[in-house]
């Protein structure tokens, strides 16, 4: 019998997360509750300092929470050993940080195959080959991150990022450090992903134009979700954050 | 600038400890050997005060060759009749002779007292007489043949007690006496742990002196006569020129130079170990500076963007090195003070037994291993510290570190010309002989093979470490760390290559002189038994006379040994023996002249030596004798080199007309035709009956028995080189550790993107065993070839082949192997350790 699959990617119950003890303890999450359907590009937003990034780590295995439960495709993440949750990321979970995410000694297919690699897999020569036909790096493969652009370095950590299938890509800020013409090339290969392959993506983000290219978009403040809208625009999002700092 | 400084030097201190921990190894070692031979040399300085209290003026023979105590006795013994005439000398209150020689000591079970180094020596016990040094502890003093008196230390160890019977074997047969007391030498158990048994004069004269003479005089004076007064009568008194007088606080100083000649060379030859240990520290040094530079690029050049001028990045630098000098400059003063204690207790353990006495640290040690420590890491972290003073302000604001992709081109150059300059000083060196321009031959050559190495550090690496790479992501990850800096990987490598270098030079040089010894024994031993005593004391040549008279032994030739001013070649060792019987034991190649038929006054020389001497046959060579003065000799015979006729030999009649200690070293023998090993045996058996000292070795055993003290040899020499062995190998663990650090988010990368801890480990394992056998491969490929070098200089020395240790070899990879896996230990685990978010914020 085979487990029907789980309709939610991402499935979050009061998660709560918070760093220190006694006085100086900092509540980064005061109980998160969170689903993303299979498919779904989520953005999180919120100020500085509100807890996207916790959010994350902890959502991704990453980082340890307090309390709650996070299902990833169905399994329970909360309560595993360092041995099954690194394979958990290394099967399951896809990584987009902000910057250096790729190894220098490896050439850009190499890193592009190196979660494959480290699992000992083959990979799937015809997704792999639309993989990397889909983020337009078919021609750089054997260069070293050192000879690509920042924007090129972050297409490919996208493509080594979908090359295992996983139930859900996390990016923290994949353009933060980009040209706005070279996000935007990032940001669409996301969201075509998401839109053509089924791909769930979770995206942290500061910027209303990045936010425009998710599905859904929640609102982070000190540590809780405070406002979700579906079908963003980068105007809604901008408006919706003005009110949020003249609240504040 | 100093705060900055001090700031950066705290916050790295780890690193710099470790650096810190090779220079204080190397000097530890050096410190050691100071701390112990200076320590030993003053207890005998005491010691030899102390027991000559009673004496006040000693006479004995001059020394022939001027040699000191440790090369061997070349001074005459004292006639009776000068002592007859010393005791006349006014002042002189008594005047005793006395006997001191090597012997032999056959144990109440009649097996022979093998030392583990301390001498054997037989010597006279005065009773009553204030000039005696020995002090009865037990029992009675000795009288006649028949009782012995043994000194304290023999008596524990061996566990011997007053009533047992034991041998002693001087000048002629086995000499059974009854231990009649236990002795004290001075304030200690014994003299340096030497085994002395005593008899009373007459009988210690004829069993171990010379008939009718003396080895020394103990006079002491009568009272209100000063020691220098009554050393220069006495001095008046006999002939000029032939007795060394001296006062009692003389002789102490020089039985005690004597003693620190003998530590002094010890010392001399721990250092040049230390040295190479200091050598291979400061690899480590560089590197660690190196690396620390480059990882701080930014701040550097932050520094500089921020106004501090190069001399200032520069200062700041060797601040750092002059610190990390100072702390191994002293942590190894410390651990050398510990280390000379350490190696006391040892000795002791062993049965050199050295008297208590204070540890003297001089002002030389402290000296030396400040500006040792200091020197080393300064000159060491010279090279990193001008790059950082060169550092561009700008390189403040580029994206990652140091790019590594200049050409090794100009690098190559300068390491295969500082390579060149090194074969041509060592081949040079060995050629002529001079140790100090093979040394810096080999330095130069190390040098240079360290700086070229980078150009084959990624395909060699590459080789290596390709077994890894196919068994999975790991080891092409490791792979791929060991090969991206070669530079790094190279030198840390290197530091490995110079320890194990020498250590395959020398083996190269055992391997090929047990080579050399099965290839002489079957050409040019033609003796079917070797005999000799433990460690070729001499003995009694009444031996040979013995052996003749049984019927199954055919030839025998006893060879006798002493020293002797030959020529222009200066003092060397000249042997006697019957050149009848010569050819028989010996298959000597003979070139010219005519060796079987040598007679008196003729001298047969060996090819190395005649060139030496620059001499053909018929030449006339003064030859000067210890008891007989210079006497010219002509060359009757020239012969091939071979290792057991030595330089220069002479007809037995000859030596023994010139030489007074009449004792021979070897006796080879043939078997005579027609009889079984078995019974030719048990015939030389019968015939050291009374020589129970003497062993027997035929050509297996003999052959065996030199392979087994060239690898004691070699065993010991490898022991002392494992120092900077292990020193390179913590160079291994610095270079990972500081891999570790400065790849830290790319650790946490792999972490996140599913790497697992035990992955993440087998990478730097396999970083680190490449690195390590990397290493020892560069060393024994450097290592035969220098062996080869030694090798061939050696010819002339009997060192007549070359074989590669391919044990040795087999034995060093593997090890190497192991150090890689040892080493990776520590900074493997501090990379698993790593907080996977954390290492991704490391900036
Ligand atoms: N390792 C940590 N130790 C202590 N406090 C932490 C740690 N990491 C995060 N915090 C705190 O938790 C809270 C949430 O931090 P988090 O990094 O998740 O914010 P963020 O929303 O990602 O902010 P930004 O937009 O600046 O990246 C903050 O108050 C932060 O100071
Ligand atoms: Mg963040």
């Amino acid at each position: 019998m085979t487990t029907p699959p789980h309709p939610a990617a991402v499935l979050a119950v009061d998660v709560r997360k918070s760093y220190g003890k006694g006085e100086t303890a900092v509540t980064a999450l005061a109980g998160v509750s969170l689903e993303v359907p299979r498919g779904q590009m989520l953005a999180v937003m919120g100020p500085s300092g509100s807890g996207k990034s916790t959010l994350m780590h902890c959502l991704a295995g990453l980082d340890t929470v307090d309390t709650g439960s996070i299902e990833i495709g169905g399994t329970q993440v909360v309560g595993l050993g360092d041995k099954q949750l690194t394979a958990l990321r290394r099967d399951r979970v896809g990584f987009v940080f902000q910057q250096f995410n790729l190894l220098p000694t490896l050439t850009a297919g190499e890193n592009i195959l190196l979660p494959l690699d480290i699992a000992g897999k083959k990979p799937d020569k015809a997704w792999y080959d639309e993989v990397v036909g889909a983020v337009g790096l078919a021609d750089r493969l054997s260069h070293r991150p050192a000879e690509l652009s920042g924007g090129q370095q972050q297409r490919v950590a996208c493509a080594r990022a979908l090359v295992t299938k996983p139930d859900v890509v996390f990016a923290d800020e994949p353009t933060g450090n980009l040209d706005s013409r070279s996000g935007a090339e990032v940001l669409s290969f996301l969201q075509a992903s998401a839109r053509d392959k089924g791909q769930t993506v979770v995206i942290v983000t500061h910027d209303p134009v990045a936010a425009g290219y998710a599905d859904k978009v929640v609102f982070l403040a000190d540590g809780l979700i405070v406002d979700h809208m579906d079908a963003p625009t980068s105007e809604k999002v901008l408006e919706r954050m003005k009110r949020f700092e003249a609240s504040a | 600038m100093l705060r900055a400084t001090w700031r950066g030097l705290l916050s790295r201190k780890l690193r710099l400890l470790l650096a810190s921990l090779s220079v204080l190894l190397g000097i530890s070692f050096a410190a050691g050997a100071y701390v112990l031979t200076d320590s030993i040399g003053k207890v005998f300085d005491n010691l030899f005060a102390t027991i000559n209290q009673g004496t006040a003026v000693t006479v004995q023979g001059v020394s022939a060759f001027g040699t000191s105590g440790f090369d061997g006795n070349d001074r005459e013994p004292v006639p009776q009749s000068v002592l007859d005439d010393v005791s006349k000398v006014p002042g002189v209150s008594s005047a005793v002779g006395a006997v001191g020689q090597p012997t032999s000591l056959i144990l109440p079970n009649g097996k022979a007292f093998k030392s583990a180094g301390p001498p054997v020596l037989g010597v006279s016990y005065h009773q009553d007489s204030p000039q005696e040094t020995l002090t009865i502890v037990r029992g009675s003093a000795p009288k006649g043949l028949g009782q012995v008196l043994v000194d304290a230390n023999t008596v524990t160890k061996q566990h011997l007690a007053i009533g047992e019977t034991i041998g002693v074997i001087g000048n002629g047969p086995q000499q059974k006496a009854t231990i009649v007391g236990v002795a004290r030498f001075g304030s200690t158990n014994s003299l340096a742990g030497a085994t002395l048994l005593a008899f009373d004069p007459p009988s210690a004269q004829q069993l171990f002196g010379t008939p009718g003479a003396w080895d020394a005089l103990s006079i002491s004076a009568q009272p209100g006569v000063s020691d220098t007064v009554l050393r220069d009568r006495i001095a008046a008194a006999l002939p000029a020129d032939k007795y060394d007088v001296l006062t009692s606080a003389q002789s102490a100083a020089q039985q005690s130079g004597d003693i620190k000649k003998g530590l002094s060379f010890f010392n001399t030859f721990l250092q040049y170990f230390a040295r190479i240990a200091l050598f291979v520290g400061a690899f480590l040094i560089f590197n660690t500076f190196s690396m620390l530079v480059a990882q701080r690029t930014r701040e550097l050049a932050l520094m500089r963007a921020l106004g501090a001028s190069r001399g200032q990045v520069l200062r700041s630098v060797l601040t750092e090195a002059v610190a990390v000098g100072l702390v191994g400059g002293l942590g190894g003063l410390g651990l050398g003070v510990l280390l000379a204690k350490g190696f006391q207790a040892l000795l002791s353990a062993i049965g050199i037994e050295i008297p208590k006495g204070p540890t003297v640290v001089e002002t030389r040690t402290v000296v030396y291993c400040l500006v040792a420590g200091v020197l080393v890491t300064v000159v060491a972290a010279a090279i990193p510290a001008r790059r950082a003073g060169r550092m561009a302000p700008v390189q403040a604001l580029r994206e990652s570190g140091p790019a590594e992709s200049k050409s090794l081109r100009t690098r190559t150059l300068v390491g295969a010309v500082i390579l060149g300059l090194g074969v041509v000083a060592l081949v040079g060196g060995l050629a002529q002989g001079a140790i100090a321009l093979v040394g810096i031959g080999a330095l130069l050559s190390f040098i240079g093979v360290t700086v070229v190495s980078p150009v084959f550090t990624r395909p060699v690496v590459g080789l290596l470490a390709a077994p890894f790479a196919r068994v999975g992501v790991a080891g092409r990850l490791g792979r791929g760390n060991a090969m991206r800096n070669p530079r790094r990987t190279s030198t840390t490598a290197a530091a490995l290559m110079i320890g194990l270098a020498l250590v395959a030079a020398i083996s190269t040089l055992g391997s090929s002189a047990k080579k050399s010894i099965v290839a002489a024994v079957a050409t040019s031993l033609g003796a079917d038994y070797v005999l000799h005593t433990d460690q070729y004391q001499p003995f009694s040549p009444d031996v040979a006379a013995a052996l003749s008279k049984q019927p199954e032994i055919g030839k025998v030739a006893a060879f006798t040994q002493a020293r002797a001013k030959i020529g222009k070649a200066g003092t060397s060792s000249i042997q006697g023996v019957d050149p009848s019987s010569l050819q028989a034991v010996l298959r000597l190649k003979v070139l010219s002249g005519d060796l079987s038929g040598l007679r008196d006054d003729q001298l047969a020389v060996s090819k190395a030596e005649a060139k030496n001497l620059g001499a053909k046959v018929g030449d006339t060579i003064e030859v000067s004798w210890a008891k007989t003065g210079t006497q010219p000799m002509t060359v009757g015979a020239v012969f091939d080199n071979n290792q057991f006729a030595g330089g220069y030999l002479v007809t037995a009649s000859d030596y023994a007309r010139n030489v007074t200690d009449k004792k021979v070293v070897v006796v080879a023998v043939t078997a005579a035709a027609s009889t079984t090993p078995a019974q030719s045996r048990a015939a030389i058996e019968r015939g050291l009956a009374s020589f129970p000292n003497v062993q027997i070795e035929d050509q297996a055993e003999f052959v065996k028995k030199q392979g087994a003290q060239i690898d004691g040899i070699l065993n010991f020499i490898t022991g002392l080189l494992l120092l900077s062995v292990l020193i390179a190998v913590l160079g291994i663990i610095n270079t990972l550790a500081l891999s570790v650090i400065e790849r830290t988010r790319e650790l946490g990368l792999l972490r996140a993107v599913g790497l697992q801890r035990r992955q993440l480990k087998r990478m730097i394992r396999v970083e680190s065993i490449v690195i390590a056998v990397f290493g020892a491969l560069l060393g024994l490929v450097v290592g035969v070839a220098f062996g080869w070098a030694l090798v061939s200089a050696l010819h002339d020395a009997g060192i007549t082949d070359f074989a590669i240790p391919w044990a040795r070899i087999v034995e060093v990879l593997v090890i190497a192997a192991l150090g890689g896996v040892l080493a990776a230990a520590l900074p493997a685990r501090r990379a698993a350790k790593l907080k996977v978010l954390d290492a991704i914020a490391t900036d």
